[in-house]
């Protein structure tokens, strides 16, 4: 459904401007029916990679098919078939609810009943019936990410392509957000998504991991999370605080993360839990708990992040 | 507060570096205009095109279709006439049933000379020959130059031809035209012309142009800086900003201020070498009296900005504005010529005395012993108009606070 | 499918400014407000110069020359000087344009017969000054005031040949002086389609043309405000074909600026009382073709310059300077040299205003003006082909 190979966009590099590699060689497929997470920090090259797929971003070089159609040579055919919700919100601001569905209807020439039916059935989805006469830029943010998110599903695309929808929303409508992916991935549409959150990417079927304009890793998040060396400990203490400086100096700790009242540990293996319990001791932390734990993909993710760059620092000073 | 303010100042400054084809526009803009419309008003009137019927068909008819021709500003249309008989097989210069109704009507043509058969004998005869003139009154300016030099040569030409006539008739030698033409001449009272010698009408739009570039970019700059914020919200951002709005103007007003004044420098440095119009007056006197111009020209363009919702409505009322500030400006009519409402409404617009003392200053070398009236109003236009955009800001504060 | 899209993008554009009832007004009444505007303020011959007369003479003829002066429309003697420095200080004030300076002898001289008899004493007892600044309404004060004090002259002179001819002097004589007052050729002046040169029938068909530029200029920001919207990229991954979009920006405002020409129409006729003379059909046809035209280039700019306030700059200064100054409302555009004539050909309004003149005024027909179809049907189909072309469905 969709192929890159060897893909690489950089911007600037005229008029003295510095010049940015935004994707750096990256080669990935997806099959139809995917829910396939895009995952990285910002800056990582998910927009401009999204944005090439989309037709409306001319790669440097490499090549890249949607739906076996050049995102170059045939860009106007990927367009008759996808859904694209930009970053921001592409809507227009001065024009209500009803208003901008109405703009897309017309331009995918949904007229009649089968208009109404789809704003209707659209509506209900994203539960923006109260707010059809507010105008675009009286929105709250969430609200604009599913007006937007609506707009891209009117025509029934192959192919979704959405670019952080949850950046910026509650909790409650996040939810609701990926309930509805879920739920167009079940019904066999091809849902692209980007995302900064790592607790997100767990929800979908297979990631790929971002960085620096490369993908680190792409598989299921299972798989990716079976990757990571080692294993997890969490730990509850009386003052985490030192704790955390403590436990720094200690080899084969990997990475240490605060979560609220635990400090989840990355680590070689079992045997370093000892150490662990020995060097709190001494320091004076009274360990209240201390227990294995399974890894997420946030500990992934930096764990692989860590290894490219020092890897990235290696190659580029040999 | 002065640091302050410059925080201000210099992010849109920043704006404007990072912005580079406006900051292109912004700084050549106004000289490229300047250039274009010295060039276009400046020359020479030369071409009014000009068709002869000549229904008399003489030596003496023709010279005075040589005469026309030979006049600078009018191109005789040679083409008309043969065009119009080729159509009708009929000889126009011959048919008397042609007049300058057969070629007034395409607008290219600006002047029909109609020479009437007998011409030349009424002519040497004394007995005065009729010739019609006949206008494209579509086309006012050009036709009352072409006029105005259909006549004159017209007066001379006969005057010549009679005049040699005459003294042939009474036996003596004639003097030759040159000598006649000289005498003619000796006979105009003087003229002097004060301020602009030769009537040049590039040393009129220029200085006017020059007026107006100061005139738009303080308000361009103005009215479309701030209505940027308005539209993309940043406004907000300038409201939790620990700025007065007295501070948030000024710092507002000094890009706008130092682009105007960059501007102003070019185009009068521009006039001087291109087109020769120097500062007669004291520059010192000009520098500082642009400098009070654009703060109250500022303070207009923020008004729009405080008026208009979208950039797009102020480029409208800019434009609307600029249209009414430059017909009381004097700019196409002398404002003296205008209705005594209008005249005395005039007073109103600082365009106004703003032009009055450029030209004062640049064309007659007059200071402020001359001028003060005008600085006395374009003080008071000042102090209302940035008081009321004051007033305009302190309340759209309020509103969003 | 072409013109769904196109009917959907004008629907959305239309929305856009019918939903700001500042942004309407300004286009579907600003170009009528400025015609009615600058037409009462400038649509006003040169007259009432301020003139002074500075009278060494003191005789009773120079006191009815300064009233024959006075009694001409373009001139207004508010006075009398009594030295140079006084009218040199009036002139500097702008409380005068004019000075009539009357040397002393004036009268004597033009009461007997002496002037023509030698070039010597031929010179005329007066002389004028006058502030140049302005050179155009400085020729015509001057002409009014060289015509008039020549008549006056030639009038006086006149009534002393008639006293001599009545007194006996020889019958050559009085031929070969009166030759010398005459002038040789009399002219018939016949001012065609505005007989009394009225200046407002000269301005206000210009004014129409030049007021539809500001459906022009708002549509030279259209892209950028999709740009800087941000909602230029959500538009472009659509399928919709470029020159719908570019099409359909334009059809809103097409039909603003038809509404304006019906506006401005109608108060050209009705409120400043302008004949028209034209086919109206074919005049109506010919403003569209030059709406077209002027978003034509609009458009080209909205494209051209991607960011908001480059396009507002860039359109400022086209549509306002050249676009207005250069228009042949002011100037006749026949003078200008010939570069930047080729250059103002590039200009819809200057065709604008020869349409226009020539439909109110001239009456004429496409026949005439088949030069100026031309040209605005080049600039309108060329530049949306060019705007069409540079449009890219891309966001970088
Ligand atoms: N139009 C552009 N011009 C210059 N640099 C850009 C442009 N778009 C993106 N970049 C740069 O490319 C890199 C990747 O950006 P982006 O794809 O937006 O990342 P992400 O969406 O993952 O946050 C960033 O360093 C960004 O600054
Ligand atoms: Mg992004």
């Amino acid at each position: 459904m969709i192929q890159i190979q060897n893909l690489n966009r950089h911007f600037g590099g005229r008029f003295r401007q510095a010049k940015v590699s935004a994707i750096a060689g990256l080669d990935l497929t997806i099959q139809p029916g995917e829910l396939f997470g895009l995952v990285g920090p910002d800056g990582a090259g998910k927009t401009t990679t999204l944005r090439i797929l989309a037709g409306i971003l001319k790669p440097s070089s490499g090549t890249a098919t949607v739906n076996g159609h050049d995102v170059v040579d045939d860009a106007e055919a990927i367009k008759q078939e996808l859904g694209y919700m930009p970053q921001q919100f592409g809507l227009y601001p001065a024009l209500t609810v009803d208003e901008n569905l109405n703009f897309i209807c017309d331009v995918f020439g949904v007229f009649g009943n089968a208009r109404e039916q789809r704003i209707q059935e659209l509506l209900d989805f994203t539960n923006l019936h109260e707010f059809r006469g507010r105008l675009g830029r009286q929105l709250s943010g969430g609200m604009q990410k599913k007006l937007s998110l609506t707009a891209a599903l009117v025509h029934h695309p192959k192919v979704l392509l959405l670019d952080e929808p949850t950046t910026g929303v509650d909790p409650v409508a996040r939810r609701e957000f990926w309930d509805i992916l879920t739920m167009l991935h079940t019904e066999g549409s091809t849902v692209i998504v980007s995302t900064p959150y790592m607790d997100e990417a767990e929800r979908c079927n297979r990631v790929g991991l971002m960085y620096d304009g490369q993908l680190m890793v792409c598989d299921t998040p299972n798989a990716v999370k079976r990757m990571l060396p080692g294993m997890m400990f969490a730990l509850r203490a009386d003052n985490l605080m030192l704790a955390e400086n403590v436990l720094k100096t200690v080899e084969g700790i990997h990475d240490i993360q605060p979560y609220g009242d635990v400090l989840n540990l990355l680590v070689e293996d079992e045997s370093v839990g000892t150490r662990i319990t020995a060097c709190l001791h001494d320091a004076g932390v009274k360990i209240e708990s201390l227990r294995p734990a399974p890894p997420r993909l946030e500990e992934a993710f930096i764990y692989f992040v860590r290894q490219f760059s020092t890897n990235h620092v290696q190659e580029v000073s040999a | 507060m002065s640091g302050r303010v410059l925080n201000i100042a210099w992010k849109d400054m920043l704006h404007l570096w990072h912005n580079r084809t406006l900051l292109i526009l912004v700084i050549f803009g106004a000289a490229c205009e300047l250039l274009l419309v010295g060039w276009a008003t400046g020359a020479e009137i030369d071409d009014l095109k000009t068709v002869v019927i000549d229904h008399d068909q003489t030596a003496i008819s023709q010279g005075l279709i040589d005469a026309l021709g030979a006049a600078s500003a009018l191109t005789l249309n040679e083409d008309a006439v043969s065009d119009l008989t080729k159509h009708n097989t009929r000889d126009a210069a011959l048919d008397d049933t042609f007049t300058g109704g057969n070629f007034i009507f395409n607008p290219d043509n600006v002047l029909v000379v109609e020479i009437p058969a007998g011409f030349g004998a009424q002519l040497t005869a004394g007995e005065q020959p009729q010739v019609t003139l006949t206008l494209n009154g579509a086309n006012s300016v050009g036709s009352t130059t072409a006029r105005r030099a259909a006549e004159e040569v017209l007066y001379t030409y006969g005057a010549v031809v009679l005049t040699q006539n005459m003294m042939e008739h009474m036996g003596q030698t004639p003097p030759s035209a040159d000598q006649i033409v000289a005498s003619l001449e000796s006979n105009h009272p003087d003229v002097v012309v004060r301020y602009n010698e030769e009537l040049d009408r590039a040393a009129y739009t220029t200085p006017s142009e020059a007026a107006f570039v100061l005139y738009i970019i303080a308000i361009m700059v103005a009215a479309f800086m701030l209505a940027r914020e308005r539209e993309y919200g940043t406004f907000e951002q300038l409201l939790v900003m620990p700025q007065r709005p007295i501070e948030i103007i000024i710092g507002k007003a000094i890009p706008a201020l130092l682009v105007g004044y960059a501007n102003f420098i070019l185009v009068l440095v521009e006039m001087n070498v291109v087109f020769d119009i120097p500062v007669r007056g004291s520059l010192l006197l000009l520098l500082v009296l642009a400098i009070g111009y654009l703060f109250v020209e500022l303070g207009r363009g923020f008004m729009v900005a405080m008026i208009a919702r979208t950039q797009n409505q102020a480029l409208l009322i800019v434009m609307l504005m600029a249209f009414v500030d430059i017909t009381f400006a004097g700019y196409a009519v002398p404002v003296e010529s205008m209705p005594q409402v209008m005249q005395a409404l005039s007073n109103l617009f600082p365009i106004r005395h703003w032009m009055i003392i450029l030209r004062g200053i640049l064309q007659k070398d007059i200071g402020l012993d001359v001028l003060w009236p005008q600085l006395v109003w374009l003080a008071a236009l000042g102090l209302i108009i940035n008081g009321i955009t004051l007033w305009f800001f302190r309340r759209s504060l309020a509103e969003q606070k | 499918m072409t013109n769904r899209h196109m009917m959907a993008i004008a629907r959305k554009e239309w929305l856009h400014i019918t939903r700001d009832p500042m942004t309407i007004f300004l286009l579907a009444i600003g170009p009528v407000l400025m015609l009615i505007l600058v037409s009462y303020a400038m649509a006003t011959d040169v007259e009432n110069v301020p003139t002074v007369i500075y009278d060494l003479d003191q005789s009773e003829l120079s006191g009815q020359l300064a009233d024959e002066l006075d009694a001409t429309n373009v001139l207004d003697v508010q006075g009398y000087v009594s030295s140079e420095a006084a009218y040199q200080d009036k002139l500097e004030r702008r409380k005068t344009k004019l000075v009539v300076i009357i040397e002393e002898g004036f009268g004597e001289q033009i009461s007997t017969l002496d002037g023509l008899m030698s070039l010597e004493t031929a010179k005329p007892k007066f002389s004028f000054v006058i502030d140049g600044t302005d050179p155009i309404s400085a020729e015509t004060a001057l002409e009014a005031a060289m015509k008039t004090s020549e008549a006056f002259v030639t009038g006086q002179l006149g009534a002393v040949l008639d006293e001599q001819q009545a007194a006996g002097m020889a019958d050559d004589l009085i031929t070969l002086y009166r030759l010398q007052l005459e002038s040789p050729i009399n002219t018939t002046v016949e001012n065609r389609y505005n007989p009394d040169l009225k200046a407002i029938w000269d301005l206000v068909p210009a004014m129409i043309a030049v007021a539809l530029v500001l459906p022009g200029m708002s549509i030279s920001t259209v892209i950028a405000r999709e740009r800087s919207e941000g909602t230029l990229e959500a538009l472009v991954a659509t399928p919709i074909n470029k020159h719908a979009i570019l099409l359909g920006k334009s059809l809103p405002y097409m039909i603003t600026s038809l509404i304006n020409v019906c506006l401005m129409y109608v108060v050209a006729r009705v409120v400043f009382d302008v004949p028209f003379r034209g086919s109206l059909p074919l005049y109506l046809l010919l403003s569209a073709l030059y709406a077209f035209a002027t978003l034509s280039i609009g458009l080209l700019f909205s494209i051209l310059i991607p960011s908001m306030e480059a396009a507002l700059w860039a359109s400022m200064m086209f549509f306002l300077f050249p676009g207005v100054l250069l228009s042949g409302m002011f100037f006749p555009v026949d003078v200008f040299p010939f570069l930047v004539k080729i250059e103002t050909i590039e200009l819809p309004v200057v065709s604008g205003v020869i349409i226009n003149r020539g439909m109110f005024l001239q009456g004429v027909g496409a026949r005439e003006l088949w030069w100026n179809i031309v040209v605005l049907l080049i600039i309108a189909l060329e530049g949306f082909e060019i705007a069409g072309r540079l449009f890219k469905k891309r966001i970088a």
